[in-house]
C-alpha cells in the first residue's frame, strides 16, 4: 500500500468511519469490534463480486487509532455503498482523510521489547556497534539501561591536535580491549577519579574521559531501542564474542591495588559469560579430553580391560558392570576362572585395570578429534614420557574409510564392529560426493570430496588437484548426472560408474580401479589400494580401458574366449553389443545430407549417437555432424548404391573409384571366384553377392566382420593415431599394450590375420582396406586410385591389389600356376610382409609369393579350418563334414558350429 | 586354514530350468552363486566340491512367480584365516602405509607398525617397495610373504584380515623372482 503524491492523480479516497458509541467504547478495550466490521465488509465485497457488482472499494484496514476503520476507494459513494447495512458503523460520522495525513495513518508504531537485567544486548551505535553488552540495570522507566561492555578506548587520542584526534575519533575504530588504569597511569595522566556511578551507588567506578569504568568494563546509561537492542533468537551471542567478553581471573589479580571488595571473585559479567561458555561447549561437544579427570578411562560396560596393579595382573577381562571407582569383571581365561575358585566376577579399582586394546581388532572411536572414525588397530603403543602412560597408550588405526593412519589413544576407542560409511557428512555433502567447485578461477569446475572436516572439505578436482573447499564454495551434488554418464575409453567401450577399468597411461598406468565418478572425459577412480586421497585419483576416460567382469555381462555376446589366438576379431565381434545402445545401423553408410549446410553432400556415417550422426564428407577433408532425420542413405559401406545395382563401384560413388573390376581377386576376370574355378563348384560363388559378373561389393553391407570391411570402425582412431593399424593387421606402431586389446594383438600375431608393416599412405598394403582408403582422403592416394584405375590390370607393386580375406598366416594355399597346371602342391604361408607371403611347401622349400598368385587350398572334411566371415569369424576348428553350402565345424572344446563354407579357410596347425 | 565342511544353500530357479537339466543347473548356479563367496562364519568358500544329487531338495511352486526354491546341500572347501594363524602369502601391492599381500582369495594388509623396526622407515616410493635398513630385504608386489594373521574384518561376502611380520621366522621368504629362499 503506498502512499503519496503518486496517488494524487487517481483521486484516492480515504474514508475514515467512526464506530458508533456504544462500540467505541467496548473497543477501547478490546479490537475485536473493528476487526469483525473488517471481515464484515470483506465479506460483503466478495459477495458483491461473485454477483457481477464489484463494491469499488480496495481495502479496508484496521489502523492504530481506536474506533475507526479506515476504507480505501477511488470514490466516495462506493465506500458508502460498502458499508451501508453494516451494523456497528456510524456513516454520517465518515471522513475523507487528507491526502497529507494518509501516511500517519498507517504508521506503525515498533513493539517495544522490554529489556532485562542480565540480558545480553547488541549496541548499534558509534565505535561499539554490533559489540555485545550485558544489561546491569533497567531504570524505572524502562526507557534507559545501564550496560556493560568492553570498552574501546583510543589512548592515543589525548596526544594529538584537536583536529586530527576529530578526525581520527569519527574514522577510526578502536580494538576492544579491558580498561587498565595502571596502564592509563603510567602514561601519565592521572586525571581519572574513583565515582560512584550515578544510579548505582554500590558500584566503584573509574571515571576517566567522560565514561565510566568498573572491572575493566565499561559502564554506560544508553536508551533500549535506540542504542542498545536485545539479542534476538536469530542473533545469539557467538562463542567468540562470549569468549571476547570474558575476562580470565588472572588479569583482573593484576589490579589489586582496588578496594572494591570483589577482586577474588570474578566479575558477575564475565562469570555469566563463563558460565553461558561452559553451556555453549557442552552443547558442541567440546569438552573433550579436557573434562576427562584422570579417572575416566574411556571404560564401558562390555570393554575388553586388562589387569595393570595387584595380585592378578596381566589377567584380562570383561566388565559386567562398572560405577564410580570400582569395575566388576569376567575374566576372560578359563584358567583364571578356576584359580578364582569359582568366583564368576571380580571387582576391581578403577585405577587398577586400563582398557585393552589389541591389535586387529576392528574399532570405533567415541571421542576427540577423531570421534566417530573407525577402523583397523595395526600397533598400539605406550606413550613416551607421559606418567599416565599406565593406563593409557596410544593405537594406531587404520581407517575403513579414508584408509589414513590415526593415532588415537586407547580410552577413545571401543572394540565395534561398525564401520563408518556415509554417515560423514557435512552441510549435506558427504564423502566421495561430486560436487561443483565455485571459486579457483575456472567456471566449471567439478570436484570429489575425498575428506570431510569439521568445517571443510578436502576436494580433488577434475585436474586431479587436491584443495580445501568450504561448503560455501561447493554449489550442489552432481551425483545422479554421473551416475548415468557415459564415457568412452580407449577402445571406445561404454564405460559407467561402478565399471572396473585398468590404467593404460599416465602415472597410473598399469593399475585397476573402479570408477566411482564421473564428469565429462574425467574419471574419478577409487582404489583400495591407495591411501591418499582416500583412494580417489582422477584420469582421463581415455587412458583407461575396461576390465573384464562387467564387459562380459553386459556385452553378452562375447563368446569367444578373450585368449584365442583369434581375439582380434573375436573381441570386436564381444563389442559389438556393447555398442549396439546407440542406433548402429547408420554406422559407415554412405549417406546424403538433406538439410542445412551441408545439404546435398554425400559422406560416410563415421560415428553414430542417439540423435546424431557424424558424416564424413566424401568431397571436404572434414567430418560434420548432423542429425540423424536429415540424412537419407544411399548406399552401403562401400558406397554401393543399391538402386543402381552395379553402378554403385564406378565412379558414381565418388569415394570408390577403385573397387572396379580392376581388383583380380574379386574381380570377374579372377580365376578363383569366377565360374572357372574349379574348387568351389562353379555355382558358388565364394562370397554371397559377388556374383562373378557383379564386381562389386553391394550386398555385403551387413557383413561387418569380413575384414577390411570391419575396419571402417577405425576411422574413429585413425585420426589420433593412437590405433594405427586395422584390426585384422598387427601394426609396427606402437599401441598402449594392453591386455584385451582388441585392436592390436602383438603377441598372437603368428597366429592372428596377418601382418601389414607398412602402413603408408600411398601404398596399398594388403592390410589395409578399401574403407579405410577411402576414409583417408589422402590427396596422393586419390591421384594413385584414379591412374590405378585407368591402368586397369597393371597391378602395380603394392597398389590396387587388395588382399583376399583369407590371406593370413598359417592358411593353407597353393600357387595358381600349380593349378593351371593341375599339380596340387599345398604351401602354407608363414609371414606375411604386404601383399608379399612367404610361404613353406610341404617340401620345406620357402617361396615369396603375391597374394595375387595364390590361391586358398579348398578345405576338405577333417582339415583344420578357420571361419573368415559371418558370424562366428574367428572361430577355429576340425571341419566334420560338407552340407551343400554349409560346413560342420568341431570346435577345440567340443562345440559344434554350422557355418557357410565359403568362409572357411584351410589352416595349418602347428 | 582349509577345512571341508558341509554347508547348505538356497537356490531360487525360474521355470525355465524346469527340464531334464535341472539339477545339472542346480550344481552349475550353485558353484557361481557361492564359489568365491566369504561366509561369516566359515570363511571364503574357495571350490564346491561335491553336490549329492539326493540332498537338492524342493519345495512348492510360488504362487505368483512360479518360481521355486531349492534347498542345496554341498561340501566345500573353505578357507577360514584364524587369528594368530601363520600363512604364506604374495605381496600385491605396497604402498606407504604398508603392504597388501594375498592368500587366494584373502587379503591382508601388513601395516608398517607391524615389520620390524628396521623396515618401519623403508618406503621407498620410487620402486613401490619396503626395503630394511641394510637393504638386505627388499619386499615388493610379487614376493612371498610368511605372515601372521592378527586380526580380522568381515564385512558382506567379503573377508580381509591385517597381519604382521614383526616376530621370528615372519617376513620375506620368496623375491619373487622365482628362485625360492627360504622354502
Amino acid at each position: 500500500m503506498a502512499f503519496g503524491a503518486e496517488r494524487d492523480d487517481m483521486d484516492v479516497a480515504r474514508i475514515a468511519a467512526e464506530l458508533e458509541e456504544r462500540h467505541r467504547m467496548e473497543s477501547t478495550r478490546r479490537r475485536i469490534v473493528e476487526v469483525e466490521l473488517v471481515y464484515q465488509i470483506m465479506n460483503k465485497c466478495v459477495a458483491f463480486a461473485k454477483q457481477g457488482k464489484p463494491l469499488g472499494i480496495t481495502s479496508v484496514v484496521i489502523a492504530q487509532t481506536k474506533g475507526r476503520i479506515y476504507v480505501e476507494s477511488h470514490s466516495e459513494p462506493a465506500v458508502i455503498e460498502a458499508v451501508q447495512g453494516v451494523r456497528g458503523i456510524m456513516v454520517y460520522s465518515m471522513t475523507k482523510v487528507p491526502i497529507s495525513d494518509m501516511t500517519t495513518v498507517m504508521n506503525v508504531v515498533p513493539k517495544r521489547v522490554p529489556v532485562k537485567k542480565n540480558d545480553w544486548v547488541r549496541m548499534m551505535r558509534g565505535h561499539f556497534k554490533g559489540d555485545l553488552a550485558l544489561v546491569r540495570h533497567v531504570n524505572e522507566s524502562g526507557l534507559k539501561c545501564v550496560i556493560q561492555c568492553v570498552p574501546r578506548l583510543d589512548l592515543s587520542l589525548a596526544d594529538l591536535p584537536p583536529e586530527e584526534a576529530k578526525l581520527r575519533r569519527r574514522t577510526v575504530k578502536p580494538p576492544q580491549k579491558f580498561f587498565n588504569a595502571q596502564e592509563i597511569a603510567d602514561l601519565g595522566r592521572v586525571n581519572f577519579l574513583r565515582q560512584r556511578f550515578p544510579g548505582l551507588n554500590d558500584i566503584m567506578c573509574d571515571y576517566y574521559d567522560g565514561s565510566y569504568y568498573h572491572d575493566g568494563y565499561l559502564l554506560k546509561e544508553v536508551t533500549i531501542g535506540t542504542v542498545v537492542k536485545p539479542c534476538t533468537v536469530d542473533d545469539p551471542p557467538t562463542l567468540d564474542e562470549l569468549q571476547r567478553f570474558r575476562r580470565n581471573k588472572s588479569s583482573s589479580k593484576e589490579k589489586g591495588d582496588y578496594d572494591d571488595g570483589n577482586d577474588n571473585e570474578e566479575n558477575a559479567g564475565s562469570q555469566l559469560a563463563g558460565s553461558l561458555l561452559s553451556e555453549l561447549s557442552e552443547l558442541q561437544g567440546m569438552t573433550g579430553l579436557a573434562s576427562s579427570g584422570p579417572g575416566d578411562r574411556g571404560l564401558r560396560i562390555g570393554d575388553t580391560i586388562e589387569v595393570v596393579e595387584g595380585d592378578l595382573v596381566g589377567m584380562q577381562g570383561k566388565i559386567m558392570s562398572l560405577d564410580e571407582a570400582t569395575v566388576k569383571v569376567r575374566p576372560n581365561n578359563d584358567a583364571a576362572l578356576a584359580e578364582l575358585g569359582g568366583m564368576d566376577e571380580v571387582e576391581f579399582l578403577m585405577s587398577q585395570v586400563r582398557k585393552f586394546i589389541s591389535v586387529g581388532i576392528h574399532v570405533k572411536v567415541t571421542d576427540g578429534r577423531y570421534a566417530n572414525e573407525t577402523g583397523v588397530v595395526v600397533a598400539v603403543e605406550s606413550i613416551d614420557g607421559d606418567a599416565e602412560s599406565d593406563f593409557d597408550r596410544t593405537a594406531v588405526v587404520l581407517t575403513d574409510m579414508t584408509h589414513k593412519e590415526i593415532s588415537v589413544r586407547t580410552s577413545q576407542l571401543q572394540e565395534s564392529a561398525e564401520i563408518a560409511s556415509g554417515q560423514d557428512t557435512l552441510a549435506g555433502y558427504e564423502l566421495h560426493d561430486l560436487v561443483v567447485l565455485s571459486g579457483g578461477g575456472s567456471t566449471n569446475e567439478v570436484g570429489v570430496i575425498v575428506r570431510v572436516g569439521r568445517e571443510e572439505f578436502t576436494v580433488i578436482n577434475n585436474h586431479g588437484i587436491v584443495r580445501e573447499a568450504r561448503p560455501e564454495e561447493l554449489r550442489g551434488k552432481r551425483n545422479k548426472p554421473s551416475d548415468r554418464a557415459v564415457a568412452l575409453d580407449v577402445q571406445a567401450n561404454q564405460i559407467r560408474c561402478g565399471d572396473s577399468v585398468t590404467i593404460v597411461e599416465g602415472p597410473h598406468k598399469g593399475k585397476t580401479a573402479t570408477i566411482k565418478r564421473m564428469s565429462r572425459a574425467q574419471l574419478f577412480l577409487y582404489s583400495q589400494f591407495r591411501s591418499e586421497n582416500s583412494g580417489i585419483f582422477v584420469v582421463r576416460s581415455r587412458s583407461c580401458v575396461l576390465t573384464g567382469g562387467m564387459k562380459a555381462t553386459r556385452g553378452g555376446a562375447g563368446g569367444a574366449p578373450r585368449d584365442s589366438p583369434f581375439s582380434t576379431p573375436s573381441s570386436q565381434a564381444g563389442r559389438g553389443p556393447v555398442r549396439g545402445e546407440r542406433d548402429e545401423s547408420l554406422m559407415s553408410k554412405t549417406v546424403r545430407i538433406q538439410a542445412g549446410q551441408w545439404k546435398g553432400y554425400i559422406g560416410t556415417v563415421s560415428h553414430t549417437t542417439a540423435t546424431h550422426v557424424q558424416v564424413e564428407l566424401h568431397s571436404r577433408l572434414k567430418k560434420v555432424m548432423v542429425v540423424k532425420d536429415r540424412v537419407h542413405v544411399i548406399g552401403d559401406k562401400f558406397g554401393a548404391t543399391g538402386e543402381t545395382g552395379d553402378g554403385g563401384n564406378g565412379f558414381a560413388a565418388p569415394s570408390m573409384p577403385f573397387m572396379t573390376a580392376s581388383t583380380p581377386m574379386h574381380g570377374g576376370a579372377t580365376p578363383m571366384y569366377g565360374g572357372a574355378t574349379p574348387m568351389h563348384g562353379g555355382a558358388t560363388p565364394m562370397h554371397d553377392g559377388y556374383g562373378g559378373s557383379i564386381p562389386s561389393h553391394s550386398g555385403m553391407s551387413d557383413d561387418i566382420w569380413r575384414p577390411g570391411g570391419s575396419i571402417d570402425r577405425d576411422s574413429d582412431f585413425g585420426d589420433d593415431g593412437t590405433v594405427a593399424g586395422s584390426g585384422w593387421s598387427v601394426s609396427q606402431n606402437d599401441s598402449p599394450p594392453v591386455p584385451n586389446n582388441p585392436f592390436v594383438n602383438t603377441t598372437e600375431s603368428a597366429g592372428g590375420w596377418g601382418v601389414s608393416s607398412d602402413m603408408d599412405g600411398s601404398t596399398w598394403a594388403p592390410g589395409m582396406s578399401e574403407t579405410e582408403s577411402a576414409v583417408k582422403h589422402d590427396p596422393d592416394t586419390f591421384v594413385d586410385l584414379h591412374t590405378d584405375n585407368n591402368v586397369m590390370d597393371s597391378t602395380i607393386e603394392g597398389s590396387g591389389e587388395e588382399a583376399a580375406v583369407w590371406f593370413m598366416e598359417r592358411v593353407c594355399v597353393q600357387l595358381k600356376e600349380d593349378i593351371a597346371k593341375g599339380v596340387i602342391k599345398q604351401a602354407v604361408i608363414k609371414e606375411i610382409n604386404g601383399s608379399q607371403a612367404v610361404v613353406e611347401f610341404e617340401d620345406k622349400s620357402i617361396q615369396t609369393v603375391r597374394n595375387s598368385e595364390v590361391t586358398m587350398m579348398p578345405p576338405q572334411e577333417h582339415d583344420m579350418v578357420l571361419v573368415t566371415g559371418g558370424a562366428d569369424v574367428g572361430v577355429e576348428g576340425e571341419l566334420v563334414c560338407i552340407d551343400g553350402v554349409d560346413a560342420i565345424l568341431k570346435e577345440s572344446n567340443e562345440n559344434f558350429k554350422i557355418v557357410d563354407f565359403v568362409h572357411l579357410a584351410k589352416i595349418m596347425t602347428v | 586354514m582349509f577345512y571341508v565342511k558341509t554347508l547348505e544353500h538356497e537356490i531360487e530357479l525360474e521355470p525355465i530350468h524346469f527340464g531334464q537339466k535341472l539339477k545339472a543347473t542346480i550344481v552349475r548356479l550353485l558353484k557361481e552363486e557361492v564359489e568365491g563367496l566369504a561366509l561369516a562364519n566359515y570363511g571364503f568358500v574357495v571350490n564346491v566340491i561335491e553336490v549329492p544329487e539326493d540332498q537338492i531338495r524342493g519345495n512348492i511352486i510360488e504362487y505368483d512367480t512360479g518360481n521355486v526354491v531349492f534347498f542345496v546341500k554341498y561340501t566345500a572347501l573353505l578357507l577360514r584365516p584364524f587369528i594368530n594363524e601363520v600363512v604364506d602369502a604374495t605381496v600385491a601391492q605396497c604402498n606407504e602405509l604398508g603392504f597388501f599381500a594375498y592368500v587366494g582369495p584373502l587379503r591382508i594388509f601388513v601395516s608398517k607398525h607391524s615389520m620390524p623396526e628396521d623396515m618401519f622407515n623403508g618406503f621407498d616410493g620410487e620402486r613401490d617397495s619396503w626395503v630394511s635398513d641394510d637393504k638386505e630385504v627388499v619386499i615388493s608386489s610379487g614376493c612371498g610373504v610368511r605372515l601372521k594373521i592378527k586380526g580380522r574384518t568381515v564385512e558382506q561376502g567379503n573377508i580381509t584380515a591385517i597381519g604382521t611380520i614383526k616376530d621370528n621366522y615372519l617376513g620375506l621368504i620368496d623375491d619373487g623372482s622365482g628362485e625360492g629362499e627360504g622354502l
